[in-house]
């Protein structure tokens, strides 16, 4: 009868990390995103999981790593709140919302590639998680936002769900709203990452339907019963648009406001190209952001759905595929600095890579633009190898991983690999 | 570290008990050490009174000395019993407990946890299923328990004899625990299929430890007396002879009332139990057993969870139980410390009705949640109880019944917030796969009940096996084994005829109504809010239970021939007459008109009013026919059904006191609706009088 609800990793996890309805401040103080990576870093050299820290002995070694700065106290007071997890979940879990940690393999990768240490450990959410792993546009804007402004947000989130693209945004009133209810009733898939209110938005009437049907997903890296916080809301623009493709914002004030920063934020960080609407009566923060390196989208652009869609995928970069993820654990990728260990052998890497088991630092995604960008014609392994300069059998083990991951197709006589066409990847944004 | 951890439980033992010499049950020490050392998930399946508390509150002391939080006990009793009190007192343990009876305690516990100055936590398993409760004071306080103990664990296992619905929140609170937090489940009653069910919901790692359950001086015995005041009867002349003090079940509450009334009226000591009742009033009624200062309580299922009274002298059933394991458990509280005690089942006709309705009624029916959920779909901000109430017609504890049912599912389709419920976002379906194999057991189980009525061998050994002892003896003290009744197995005639006079002078109340129902139930006559004091009616009464062996048959034979036997006229007279005496003194009356049996009614009021030497005048009409009240299931449909259904002749009424005659009293609206028209139009105050009352009534 008990599914598992929870890994055992995701119980430790949720124990160090989740508030567990505590106040804020209150001793013992959750572990931050930054201090889990340090303790899984310490972990994970220990060949260690999470869920080992429910055994006493490794306490007792933690406790003795000075490095890792942690109050051994804090620690232990924490992995000792099994009764309000559980008393938590429960009640979590009667009304349909799930936990996740960045252990769990449905954990969006696109997180953990762009935030890295800052990626949340934990998510609570309702709906379709398969949806996560999908991409899409991330539509942003203001609260107070002309009628033109909900005009742009809910064409572009209309023709996204007819070609198939998932609309991702924040909850909040105004733009947001704007967007995902319109993207929701034209039949596409919509992914809200909410900054308070989980719980609630998920019985609410707008969403329920769509959350049954699996057209929607909640997501929230705060407890589901958390009441609205201007930190909050901030921090968790960042969520968004590290979650989607490419981003357009309809309407932000210059200089200020949660629109304004995430927005400058991400141009900062260059995590997805950003479209800025742009044309008569905009707010002023539109024009600012154009100059600090947004695409401007005019109206006009949104006449054609093909005009759209087309500017999109231009930019798009379609270098994060979902099937490229399951080869890959959240640790180490996180740090850079952190060498993946040399192959002693082309034959050993290349076995690492292929047989998908959990590797240490998978390069496939990092070389894949490159041998995209040659295989737009069709070409040998040979000839790639020499372009490359690499052995023709690694050469071979990332071209059959890409064809593996449909990103390209294998011709025979003679045996020439080419990168699939965009349309019919892109199809696989479709809704099933 | 072992060694000094197990002189130190000792110690405490000694100290709990008062005993120097105390030693260890087989499996106590086993049990405290695994919960401290491992922090096992444990099971514990031990009779009453071998020490189960004894257990958790040493492993609570212990885990206190180590540090540790306090243990959180759930269970269904209002508080620890007083013998358990002063053990946990001996060994410095303080206990505080959390329940709906004491929630003007409530925040002196809450400080109290909040400085760490308690050691034990008791709340009950309806408090988990209250959202504030869980946020106000369970989760500040959860973040650092110490141990778990679930009581009357067998309540988890819908396989059980007792299966409580919010139990099954707590199996899954207990599911999600990491495993560093130790559990302690305890019953005394359960049989292979209820472990087997626990374990398959609590995981694998749950250890099971488990001692034998017979009684050593209990003398079981059957007897069949199928009616009602033949088994009243008998236990007027045989309570008395019973020894000491003890316990008598029946399954409903209204036989509780009626039969505890029935035994003082022939001078034994005896008081009703149930769980209607005040909890202090309770508490009083249990400490009075428990002292012996009572010579019997009359109870429903509510007296049983967790009482313990090693000296009870006897456990009588007025009805047969659902299960044998319910008869175990409550019987089996019987014969421990004293050399004989009783346990006897008197089998009734009515028990087969009865148990087929609780069987009946266990589930909500398929379209009643159906009805339910798409009212809430179609919400956008969420329903109230009364709310949905005007919405369906259904009664409003069968609505709090779906709603409980489908709230205590995982994930469930609906959800509270504040005191409105909402639609969820989960696609449900309910599993009747599952209630019909439940309903099936349930069926299985009476079926056995039967056979142990019937049993020609050792009525013990019977109930061993039921509960799958391992080693079932024969006990040679029962009827069966003895080979004659160990009492007389006949209610004497001289009782039996006063029984049947009891019962006809048992007549009951027919209370006011003095609001009508919210939301314009009322449209066409315009009434709302409070009923204003020169409209409401009097006091009636209402003679019988509908075919009860008072007055009750005699009024359902009335009804299905069309006519009410002479008996019952003078049977009302006399009741009006000598002992209700209705003041002021009506000097009229009049009768409830009915389209579909025109005669019935007014004929009898004719007859009554001739006996009482009254005039008789009919002056109400139905000016339309409505659908039949017993089909209205709530107050607001039951009211809305009646709106505009009735005429008053004004120029026939009087403006004195009048007796308003009804055959059948269900939801009171039909008087209560009447009563204003005749006062409006201007009569005295009205006596509404009916002869049978309909309700299945309240069973438990």
């Amino acid at each position: 009868m008990s599914d598992s609800i929870l890994t055992p990793d995701t119980q430790a996890i949720l124990l160090i990390c989740g508030s567990l309805g505590q106040d804020r401040g209150a001793y013992p103080q959750p572990l931050t995103s930054m201090e889990f990576s340090r303790l899984a870093q310490w972990l994970d050299s220990r060949c260690l999981q999470p869920a080992d820290l429910l055994n006493k002995d490794i306490i007792a070694g933690l406790e003795e790593n000075r490095a890792l700065k942690n109050d051994p106290r804090r620690l232990r007071a924490l992995l000792n709140r099994g009764g309000a997890l559980a008393i938590n979940v429960e009640g979590w879990t009667n009304k349909g919302l799930w936990i996740m940690s960045r252990y769990d393999k449905d954990y969006p990768y696109r997180w953990i590639k762009r935030l890295g240490h800052y990626a949340p450990a934990l998510v609570y959410g309702a709906g379709n998680r398969d949806l996560l792993s999908k991409g899409g546009l991330a539509i942003v804007g203001s609260r107070d936002v002309s009628e033109k402004g909900i005009a742009v947000a809910r064409r572009a989130a209309n023709i996204c769900s007819n070609e198939g693209m998932q609309i991702i945004s924040g909850g909040a009133r105004g733009v947001d709203r704007e967007a995902m209810i319109s993207a929701l009733l034209q039949g596409g898939n919509v992914i809200g990452v909410l900054a308070d209110s989980l719980e609630r938005s998920s019985f609410s009437s707008k969403y329920r339907r769509a959350l049954r049907a699996g057209k929607l997903t909640l997501v929230s890296p705060y407890d589901p019963r958390a009441s609205f916080n201007v930190g909050n809301a901030m921090n968790r623009n960042k969520l968004v648009y590290c979650l989607s493709d490419c981003a357009l914002v309809v309407s932000s004030a210059f200089g200020k406001g949660g629109t304004w920063a995430g927005a400058t934020e991400n141009l900062k960080r260059k995590w997805v190209p950003v479209f800025v609407f742009e044309g008569d009566g905009v707010p002023d923060g539109n024009r600012f952001l154009i100059e600090e390196g947004a695409i401007g989208l005019n109206s006009a652009m949104l006449i054609d759905e093909n005009v759209f869609m087309e500017s999109l995928k231009s930019q798009c970069d379609i270098l994060l595929d979902p099937e490229i993820q399951n080869n890959v654990i959240y640790s180490s990728e996180i740090n850079d600095r952190d060498q993946p260990k040399e192959p002693t052998n082309e034959e050993s890497l290349s076995s690492d890579i292929v047989t998908k088991s959990k590797v240490a630092f998978d390069l496939f995604p990092k070389v894949w633009p490159f041998i995209k960008a040659e295989l737009q014609s069709a070409k040998t392994d040979r000839e790639l190898s020499e372009i490359f300069n690499v052995q023709s059998t690694q050469m071979r083990a990332w071209l059959n991983q890409a064809v593996d991951c449909h990103l390209a197709l294998k011709l025979k006589r003679p045996t020439r690999y080419v990168i699939q066409k965009d349309q019919s990847l892109l199809k696989k944004w479709e809704i099933d | 570290m072992k060694p000094s951890l197990q002189h130190r439980a000792r110690e405490l033992l000694r100290l709990a008990l008062k005993n120097p010499t105390a030693e260890f049950h087989d499996g106590q020490w086993e049990t405290i050490d695994k919960l401290l050392r491992k922090q096992a998930k444990i099971l514990m399946v031990q009779s009453t009174g071998w020490g189960k508390s004894i257990v958790y509150f040493l492993a609570t002391r212990l885990l206190r000395e180590q540090g540790a939080g306090p243990t959180l006990l759930i269970s269904p009793l209002l508080s620890l019993m007083r013998n358990q009190l002063q053990a946990a007192e001996r060994i410095g343990l303080r206990a505080s407990t959390i329940n709906s009876s004491n929630r003007d305690d409530w925040q002196q516990v809450l400080d109290r946890l909040k400085n760490d100055d308690v050691d034990i936590l008791l709340i009950s398993p309806e408090r988990l299923a209250n959202e504030d409760f869980r946020r106000t004071v369970l989760l500040p306080m959860a973040g650092t328990i110490g141990l778990f103990v679930v009581d009357e664990a067998h309540c988890i296992s819908d396989w059980g004899h007792d299966f409580r619905p919010d139990y099954r929140r707590i199996s899954r609170i207990l599911q999600v625990l990491p495993k560093n937090i130790p559990v302690l489940a305890t019953t005394a009653t359960a049989n292979n299929r209820v472990i087997n069910d626990i374990v398959a919901q609590m995981g694998e790692e749950l250890c099971i430890i488990r001692g034998p359950l017979s009684r050593k001086s209990l003398h079981l015995q059957n007897i069949h007396l199928s009616s009602q005041v033949e088994r009243m009867a008998w236990l007027a002349e045989m309570v008395p002879q019973l020894p000491g003090s003890g316990i008598i079940y029946t399954l409903t509450i209204r036989d509780a009332k009626r039969l505890a009334f029935w035994l003082k009226s022939q001078g034994i000591d005896a008081h009703e139990y149930s769980g209607d009742m005040e909890s202090a009033m309770r508490e009083e009624l249990e400490t009075k057993l428990l002292d012996n200062r009572i010579k019997v309580l009359v109870a429903t299922t509510a007296l049983g969870m967790g009482f313990d009274k090693p000296d009870l002298g006897f456990v009588i059933h007025f009805q047969r139980p659902a299960s044998v394991v319910h008869y175990y458990q409550q019987v089996g509280r019987a014969g421990r410390v004293v050399e004989d005690a009783y346990g006897v089942l008197l089998c009734g006709e009515e028990d087969d009705e009865i148990i087929e309705f609780f069987i009946q009624t266990a589930f909500p029916p398929g379209n009643h949640v159906t009805m339910l959920l798409d009212a809430l779909e179609t919400a956008n901000s969420g329903l109230s109880v009364p709310m949905i109430e005007q919405r369906l017609n259904l009664p409003k504890s069968q609505i709090e019944k779906v709603l409980k049912f489908l709230s205590v599912e995982t994930p469930s389709p609906v959800t509270k917030d504040g005191s409105r419920w909402y639609a969820t976002a989960i696609d449900y379906k309910m599993d009747q796969a599952r209630i019909e194999q439940l309903t099936s057991i349930r069926r299985y189980e009476q079926e056995r009940m039967q056979m142990y009525m019937k049993s020609e061998s050792c009525l013990m050994a019977f109930l061993q096996r039921e509960l799958d002892d391992s080693h079932p003896v024969r006990c040679g003290r029962c009827a069966v084994c003895i080979g004659k009744p160990l009492l007389k197995d006949a209610g004497s005639k001289e009782l039996i005829k006063n029984a049947i006079l009891f019962l006809r002078c048992s007549e009951q109340p027919i209370e006011t109504r003095r609001r009508w129902p919210s939301n314009d139930a009322f449209a066409i006559y315009g009434w709302n809010g409070n009923i204003a004091n020169n409209l409401r009616a009097e006091e009636g009464r209402v003679l019988s239970v509908w075919r009860d062996a008072g007055w009750g048959n005699m009024v359902a034979e009335g009804k299905s021939v069309g006519r009410f036997g002479d008996a019952l006229v003078d049977g009302v007279a006399e009741m009006v007459n000598e002992r209700w005496q209705p003041n002021p003194k009506p000097t009229w009356i009049t009768c409830v008109p009915s389209l579909k049996h025109p005669i019935l009614v007014p004929e009898f009021a004719r007859r009554l009013a001739n006996v009482l030497h009254l005039p008789f005048i009919e002056c109400i009409t139905k000016i339309r026919d409505i659908e039949p009240q017993k089909m209205m299931r709530n107050s607001y449909q039951q009211a809305h059904n009646l709106d505009g259904a009735f005429e008053i002749d004004t120029d026939k009424v009087d403006s004195n006191p009048v007796l308003l005659v009804d055959d059948l009293v269900d939801s009171r609206w039909t008087f209560t609706v009447v009563a204003a028209l005749l006062r409006a139009a201007g009569s005295g105050p009205v006596f509404p009088l009916a002869l049978a009352d309909t309700g299945i009534g309240d069973y438990s």
